[in-house]
This record gives C-alpha cells, sequence and structure tokens, in this order.
C-alpha cells in the first residue's frame, strides 16, 4: 500500500477513535446530573447544626437546596445524617485521615447526591469532595462563659494579629473541642501544642457544645460565626466571645468527585440567586446581621 | 226601566262588544306597560344608586386601608429607636472584629424589632434595602424580587411620602402589595428604604368582598392601568365564598367595553355588555393613583 495512504488512514483512525473517547468521557460526566435527573430526587444531606440545617425540616441550607432541585426540575429529600457519616454517605467509602493526607476505605450505601450543611471547605476535604462556590463565610472563634476572668481581644491591625492574641489568652488552658468537624482542633493547629484538649464525645451535635461549657467542662470552646451568632442569643449573658482562632473560612455544598456537571449546575443557580437578591434575602432570614460581620463576602459585586 | 235595558242590549251587536272589550283591555294594558316601564326604570336607578354607593364605599374602604398602611409604614421608618440603631450602626467603621460584631447586635436588634412589627400589624415580610435594591435586613418571605420592587425604590428615594407597589404576584401566584419610605437621617450617599409587603388574601380581599347585601349578578373587578394598558387584576363573583381570594390575573382585558370606558379615566356608571350579550352596568372608581375598582350588576 502507498505510504501516503496508510498514513492517512491511521490518521483517520487515530481522529475516530479521539472522538469516540471524547463522546464516551462526556457521557460519563454528564451523568451525575443526568442520572439526578432521571431519578426525579435530590437527596440532600444535612446535618441539624445552627440554622443551616433545623431539626423541623427547614434551615439556610434546607432552602437553598430545595430552590436546586427547583432549579434543576427535581423534588427535593432531606436525607439527616451527622458529621462522622456524612462523607461517607455521599461518596460510599469511609474516610480516615492521617495528617493532611486522605484514603477511602470499604463500602457503603451511598445516600446522598450533595451535602449542604454549613459544610466548611477545608484542604482534606478537597482531597474527597468537589466543592461549589462558597454558599457561607465563617470564622472560628474562641468563646468562654461569661464570669470567666478572661477578656475579650482588642482590636489589632490585622487578623493574624488577633488570633495570635487569642492563643495568648487561650494558651495551655482546657478547650472543649468536638473532632472530625469543622472545629476540629487538628484544623487550626492546636494539637500538640500543649492545650489541654477535651474531646466532646457524648453526641455528634455542635450545637451542645455550649451547654458544655456552661457546665464547666472546659473554659473554653470553640465555635464558628454562624453558630456562635446563634449561641449569643440563645445563651445571651451567658457567654462571651475572646477573639479569632481562624482567618475567615468558606462553607459550601459539596458532591462526589464523579459529579462536576451537578456541581457546575449548582453554581449556575447559585450565581442566579445572588445576582436577584433571594440568596440575600435567604442569609437575612436565618442569620440575621451576619452580613455586618463578613462585609466583604456579602457585598455584591458591581 | 226593563225596556230600557231590553232596548240597549237590543242595539249592542257582538261586534261593538268586541270594541268596547278591546278599548278596555287596551286602556288595562296600556296602564301595565306604563306601570311596568316606570317600575322598571325606578328599579334600575335604584340599582345603579346601590351599585355607585357601593362602588363608592369599596373605593374608599381600599382607599383608607392603603392610607392606613402608608401610615404605618411612615411612622415606623420615623421611629426614633429604629433610626438609631439602623443608622449609627451603618454608618460605624466595622474593620475589626469587635466592631463588626457590635453592628451585628445592632442588626439582630433591629431584626428583633421588624419580627415584632410584622406579627402586630400582620405583615408578610419588613426589609431595609439600599440604594442598590440589596436587603441588607430582611424578616419574613419577600415576595418580590430585586427587579420587581426597583420602581418602588426608585418612588421612595424621590418622595418624602410612604410609596405603593400595587397588586403583583409572587412567583407562587400568590397576590400582595409591597409600601415603601425612606429611612430619614441616613447619610445622604447611603440612603436606606423600609420595605413592607402584604398578603392581600388575608385581610384585604376577605374586606373587599364584604358586600353589605346580597347580588345575583354583581362582582368585584380590579383594574391597573398604566397608560393605554388596562389589566384585570382580580374577578370575584358574588355566589363565591367570600373568604377566598378570587382568580388573579394580570393580564390584559378582554372586555372591550369596559376597558374602553376605563382607559379613559372614567369614573361613574356605565352601559355595556359582557362577552355572553347580557346587559351590564359597570361602576367604576379610582383607588389610589392607579388601581381602579369596578363593580358590575349584570342583567339578563
Amino acid at each position: 500500500m502507498d505510504p501516503r495512504a496508510q498514513h492517512n488512514k491511521r490518521f483517520i483512525r487515530l481522529v475516530a477513535l479521539y472522538l469516540l473517547a471524547s463522546c464516551i468521557s462526556l457521557g460519563v460526566l454528564a451523568a451525575d446530573l443526568r442520572e439526578v435527573k432521571a431519578n426525579g430526587v435530590l437527596r440532600h444531606l444535612g446535618i441539624k447544626y445552627a440554622n443551616f440545617v433545623k431539626a423541623d425540616g427547614t434551615g439556610f441550607d434546607v432552602e437553598l437546596v430545595q430552590g436546586f432541585a427547583k432549579y434543576i426540575g427535581v423534588r427535593y429529600e432531606l436525607v439527616y445524617t451527622n458529621f462522622y457519616d456524612v462523607i461517607r454517605d455521599l461518596v460510599g467509602k469511609n474516610v480516615t485521615r492521617n495528617g493532611d493526607s486522605v484514603a477511602l476505605v470499604g463500602d457503603f450505601p451511598v445516600r446522598g447526591d450533595m451535602i449542604a450543611t454549613g459544610f466548611t471547605v477545608l484542604p482534606w476535604r478537597q482531597q474527597v469532595v468537589l466543592y461549589s462556590q462558597a454558599t457561607f463565610p465563617s470564622q472560628v472563634l474562641l468563646v468562654a462563659r461569661s464570669d470567666a476572668p478572661y477578656q475579650p481581644v482588642p482590636a489589632r491591625k490585622d487578623v493574624s494579629s488577633e488570633i495570635a492574641s487569642t492563643r495568648e489568652v487561650l494558651g495551655k488552658r482546657s478547650l472543649l473541642v468536638m473532632e472530625r468537624t469543622c472545629l476540629d482542633p487538628a484544623n487550626y493547629g492546636l494539637k500538640g501544642a500543649g492545650i489541654d484538649l477535651r474531646a466532646y464525645t457524648a453526641s455528634t451535635n455542635l450545637d451542645e457544645m455550649v451547654p458544655e461549657l456552661l457546665k464547666g467542662e472546659a473554659d473554653f470552646t470553640l465555635l464558628d460565626v454562624p453558630d456562635a451568632v446563634i449561641d449569643l442569643q440563645r445563651w445571651a449573658g451567658r457567654i462571651k466571645v475572646i477573639g479569632p482562632m481562624s482567618e475567615q473560612q468558606d462553607l459550601a455544598a459539596a458532591f462526589p468527585k464523579s459529579s462536576p456537571e451537578l456541581r457546575a449546575a449548582f453554581d449556575d443557580y447559585l450565581k442566579n440567586i445572588r445576582a436577584d437578591g433571594s440568596y440575600d434575602k435567604l442569609v437575612n432570614r436565618y442569620y440575621p446581621g451576619i452580613r455586618r460581620y463578613f462585609p466583604t463576602f456579602f457585598a455584591r459585586s458591581p | 226601566m226593563g225596556a230600557k235595558i231590553d232596548a240597549v242590549l237590543e242595539r249592542l251587536t257582538l261586534t261593538k262588544l268586541v270594541v268596547v272589550f278591546c278599548i278596555f283591555a287596551s286602556f288595562v294594558g296600556l296602564v301595565g306597560a306604563v306601570g311596568f316601564l316606570r317600575l322598571a326604570d325606578d328599579a334600575v336607578t335604584v340599582e345603579k344608586h346601590r351599585l355607585s354607593s357601593l362602588a363608592q364605599m369599596k373605593a374608599n374602604q381600599i382607599s383608607d386601608w392603603i392610607g392606613e398602611r402608608r401610615s404605618d409604614l411612615y411612622a415606623n421608618a420615623r421611629n426614633d429607636v429604629f433610626r438609631e440603631l439602623l443608622v449609627s450602626s451603618h454608618l460605624a467603621e466595622t474593620s475589626h472584629w469587635q466592631d463588626r460584631f457590635s453592628a451585628l447586635y445592632a442588626d439582630q436588634r433591629v431584626s428583633k424589632w421588624l419580627v415584632d412589627t410584622n406579627s402586630m400589624f400582620g405583615y408578610r415580610s419588613a426589609e431595609v434595602i439600599n440604594r442598590a435594591g440589596e436587603a441588607i435586613i430582611s424578616v419574613g418571605v419577600a415576595p418580590y424580587t430585586d427587579q420587581d420592587i426597583r420602581p418602588l425604590l426608585g418612588q421612595a428615594l424621590r418622595s418624602d411620602k410612604a410609596a405603593l407597589l400595587d397588586i403583583r404576584l409572587d412567583r407562587e401566584g400568590v397576590p400582595y402589595v409591597a409600601f415603601g419610605a425612606q429611612i430619614p437621617d441616613a447619610a445622604a450617599d447611603v440612603p436606606l428604604i423600609l420595605i413592607y409587603s402584604l398578603a392581600i388574601t388575608e385581610r384585604f380581599l376577605p374586606m373587599l368582598n364584604d358586600w353589605p347585601n346580597p347580588s345575583r349578578t354583581g362582582e368585584m373587578l380590579l383594574y391597573r392601568i398604566d397608560g393605554n394598558e388596562v389589566s384585570l387584576l382580580k374577578a370575584q363573583g358574588r355566589s363565591a365564598n367570600p373568604a377566598h381570594s378570587g382568580d388573579f390575573f394580570d393580564q390584559p382585558d378582554r372586555r372591550t367595553e369596559r376597558r374602553t370606558g376605563l382607559a379613559s379615566g372614567c369614573c361613574g356608571l356605565h352601559y355595556a355588555s359582557d362577552p355572553a350579550g347580557h346587559i351590564a352596568f359597570p361602576c367604576a372608581r379610582a383607588c389610589g393613583r392607579r388601581c381602579r375598582q369596578s363593580d358590575d350588576s349584570g342583567q339578563q
């Protein structure tokens, strides 16, 4: 055969193979959103926490995901879970964490299509899930009983200095923590720093941290701002904020790594509701005043 | 005497008797017809007066209701405690965490105050909105989008009075109205507006549907007039349960006879026919600046 014809034939085969591979890969990528649409239901994994997901089935993230389900034209279903099992319920694997590295082990039933529950964006979690654009801001605060002899740290020139001052107040004193949550001391370099860490294990409900603090289980506890906003109302006059323990963080919805199209659809939806004002109303309703604490995050892009 | 009677009877032929009967019957018929026409005319006149009074009464009710809501909002937007909390907080420097927490507390207190006024006056939502249309404080579920509320913000910013966004449908098709007033003393470059919205199915419509006397064919219609465009907002038959909200539309009305009268801005009694060809008397009254109400009494 003419070498030139042979070359052309090989080239055509390569192009055909490339097109076939592209079609197959596109099909796999698009399946996540398509499957949800085919099932006709979006299963929202939520943890009863602050005002993100409430026990009565309402909450900021509940309404957010309900709106998303409507946006993609499927029915909404809330699936309750807890901080220890939430990733397992999403990806069907148990997550074991060793320092900054994580491993997925075992096989478990997948119970939901997405997580939205005031879920902090953390580097180790980014290895196992796909995060949406930030849905909410947060920051971890050090909280003490109001009668404790510690004073809130004064304003400094930047957040790093304020965090350093807060760490000075904490010193080596006792700190009530809940591991494997967004308030895990390992996330903020508090492990191995000589702090008297007291892990709360009686339940996986972060809303119980303040009652335990008030019982005298420790000198301090950690709260993130969305939770602190509620607890400062609920326990008015009984607790006080000492200062920030972290930089500003992002909370976001999380999807399995195999669901990029679902994540993209969610990001589109989020962009729309931020533009038409319904996002602002949702924030104001569930977290009155919080936009004043994070003015940059909530400022509309021009 | 008997002979005279016999003579008269002899002269009365059958033809003459028929003529006499016809004259008598015609007289009675004429009297009856004239009486009927006068009675009918009186009945229509009474009905027109009744309709006119009813339309005026309903128009007054609507105007009063709108006026009360405007006054409530105006007074609340000028409440000293509310203004002090809101304005000083929004002008404060919030670069440090403690300042930001103080601002957060202030907004929470404003929210709480709005929750209280909401429950007291039965509002669906209350919001404080900035010039850009951004809701900075929200209580309840606001039925409108930023786009919907823009004309109201413009009116409120231009005027010293409370402005009205008349009946609109939310995304679920539930009718609402909204009122907005500027909060005084805010810095000139950051004007703030207080907006209240109301679901009109809860108090307004039952009030409107509550007629003083029953009517078989009367119905209450609400129109909006925008330039030459006339939209039928509400139709409510009298036989329907007054507690029901009625059917809400937001579309041009096809009843051209009524439309012509309303578009020309005629308040008063009109003569028209409905789509089935029945004679109807629409009675129109203006309520507020743009919303018009019309009571129709149909006659078959």
